[in-house]
């Protein structure tokens, strides 16, 4: 049976505050979660807000396919609303909730790779931490458009598509997420040193990749 | 950005730092987010969620309501019966004792108040009697009674003895609390009567010991003011009938007083008669 998460005395009383004061927007996202276990939509609502984008990119960079990411997006939500009666908030939020999305897209990928291994193996090789594969892509010459910022921006996507997963994950996790390469290392279950070493290869990795796709160093 | 100094140094590089910002701007350029639909797909399902919620609190409001009103109702029914029950098991106790101790109920004045102190007293009554050094031995010894010497101060003594013993076990017997130690008095005293009437050739020391009995029967038959009884008859009968059977079989044989005392005049004349007969013959 389900049992509704009973604030304490400090969680009721800044509680209370936010009711009274209608600022949502300053409170921590514990107290948000709380709030809604107790039945306030409005701190859910801001809550959401606060996590929809990154959460949503995160999705959208690991998986191509958008249909797909949104619904596993929604499935993460989902989880959230229904555990929120069970919150307990050990750790951050942001942690919590990116836990719950990295192990989402691990389940997604298994299952992926029971109909195609070839693409799984090409994508989850957690131990190359090897430089992408700089393809020749054709690099326009025009200098206005190499300039343009859609097209570093394009260049970008491009390139964090290529990373290696692990990379790509640590990568996210701290763009997206903000997260610290500690809670980074707690989101993928490694530790402080090897989340570390996957950051530096990331950018490492996505700077040449800019290099190449841009024909010149741009960073 | 990073706040990794403290817990083991992760500090971004200078490429790294430009990279970073690079994504950060093209990320707030790009507003890449989800749909209207989604967020407000989303929102129906917290809002659903919430619904169910308290649903469910209320459910276990209601069944935890009912619970504590359906023990409150078990804990009254309970008290409701508590008195009634135990002004039943009062009356069923004093019932009970009123059955068992009838007689000390209906008839309490069978208790004389001062009696109670009889029952401190000693069943025998030894008096201050100067004794010779000779009788108390033969007393302590325990012999015969045809082997005690017969003196004034034994008699006295003796006689002194017998009215105290009756008198207290008289009073006792007048107290005895339930009729059942009367009966049982009772039939111990007939049974010795019918024995003693069944034996053909008594022994002196069982005539002795029903001499004894005759005696205090007598005695207190006449604290009680009361006519000589038939079982009382009875055993001075007997009691002469084996003294005379007893004298006929030893001519040397006197009768003692304590025989003499507890028959009538009648059958003392008539064993006196029988014995003069006797010394005439030899």
């Amino acid at each position: 049976m389900k049992q509704p998460l009973v604030p304490n005395a400090n969680n009721a009383e800044s509680v209370q505050n936010i009711t009274d004061s209608g600022d949502y927007q300053q409170q921590t996202d514990t107290i948000l979660m709380q709030q809604y276990a107790s039945g306030d939509l409005r701190a859910f609502e801001t809550l959401y807000n606060r996590h929809k984008g990154g959460l949503y990119r995160y999705f959208m960079r690991h998986i191509p396919e958008s249909s797909l990411a949104e619904d596993l997006y929604q499935e993460i939500w989902n989880k959230v609303i229904v555990q929120a009666n069970h919150y307990k908030p050990e750790a951050k939020f942001t942690t919590w909730l990116y836990t719950l999305a990295h192990n989402k897209l691990v389940d997604h990928v298994r299952h992926l790779s029971v109909v195609n291994k070839v693409v799984v193996r090409s994508h989850y090789d957690e131990e190359s931490e090897s430089p992408i594969e700089l393809n020749p892509q054709p690099i326009h010459n025009d200098p206005e458009s190499e300039l343009s910022s859609a097209r570093v921006a394009a260049s970008l996507q491009l390139c964090i598509a290529q990373l290696p997963q692990a990379q790509k994950d640590s990568f996210l996790l701290k763009e997206e997420a903000g997260l610290s390469v500690k809670e980074i290392a707690m989101v993928l279950n490694t530790s402080f040193e090897a989340s570390k070493s996957r950051l530096r290869y990331a950018y490492e990795n996505l700077r040449q990749c800019l290099q190449v796709k841009t024909g010149r160093a741009i960073l | 950005m990073s706040n990794d100094n403290k817990n083991g140094s992760f500090d971004l590089l200078a490429h790294e730092k430009k990279l970073s910002e690079l994504y950060q701007n093209n990320k707030k350029r790009q507003g890449e987010a989800p749909s209207a639909q989604l967020d407000s797909d989303i929102m129906a399902m917290a809002k659903r969620q919430l619904s169910e919620n308290s649903q469910l609190l209320d459910k276990e409001q209601t069944l935890n309501l009912e619970a504590s009103a359906n023990t409150n109702k078990k804990s009254n029914t309970k008290k409701s019966w508590q008195w009634p029950f135990s002004l039943v098991a009062s009356v069923g106790i004093l019932g009970l004792l009123f059955i068992t101790q009838r007689d000390y109920f209906i008839h309490p004045t069978n208790i004389v108040a001062g009696d109670a102190g009889i029952l401190n007293e000693p069943v025998s009554l030894v008096p201050d009697i100067s004794q010779s050094a000779e009788e108390k031995k033969a007393i302590t010894s325990g012999s015969s009674f045809d082997a005690m010497p017969m003196t004034a101060s034994t008699h006295k003594a003796e006689v002194l003895l017998n009215e105290e013993s009756a008198l207290v076990a008289s009073k006792r017997m007048s107290i005895s609390k339930t009729p059942k130690v009367l009966n049982e008095q009772m039939l111990d005293r007939s049974q010795l009567e019918v024995n003693s009437a069944k034996i053909s050739a008594m022994s002196l020391p069982d005539m002795s010991k029903l001499a004894e009995l005759l005696r205090q029967q007598l005695s207190k038959q006449n604290m009680s003011e009361l006519g000589s009884s038939a079982s009382s008859i009875k055993m001075q009968q007997s009691l002469f009938e084996h003294l005379a059977q007893y004298q006929k079989s030893h001519k040397d044989f006197k009768i003692p007083e304590k025989y003499l005392n507890v028959l009538t005049e009648e059958q003392v004349e008539q064993l006196q008669s029988m014995a003069s007969k006797a010394d005439s013959n030899n």
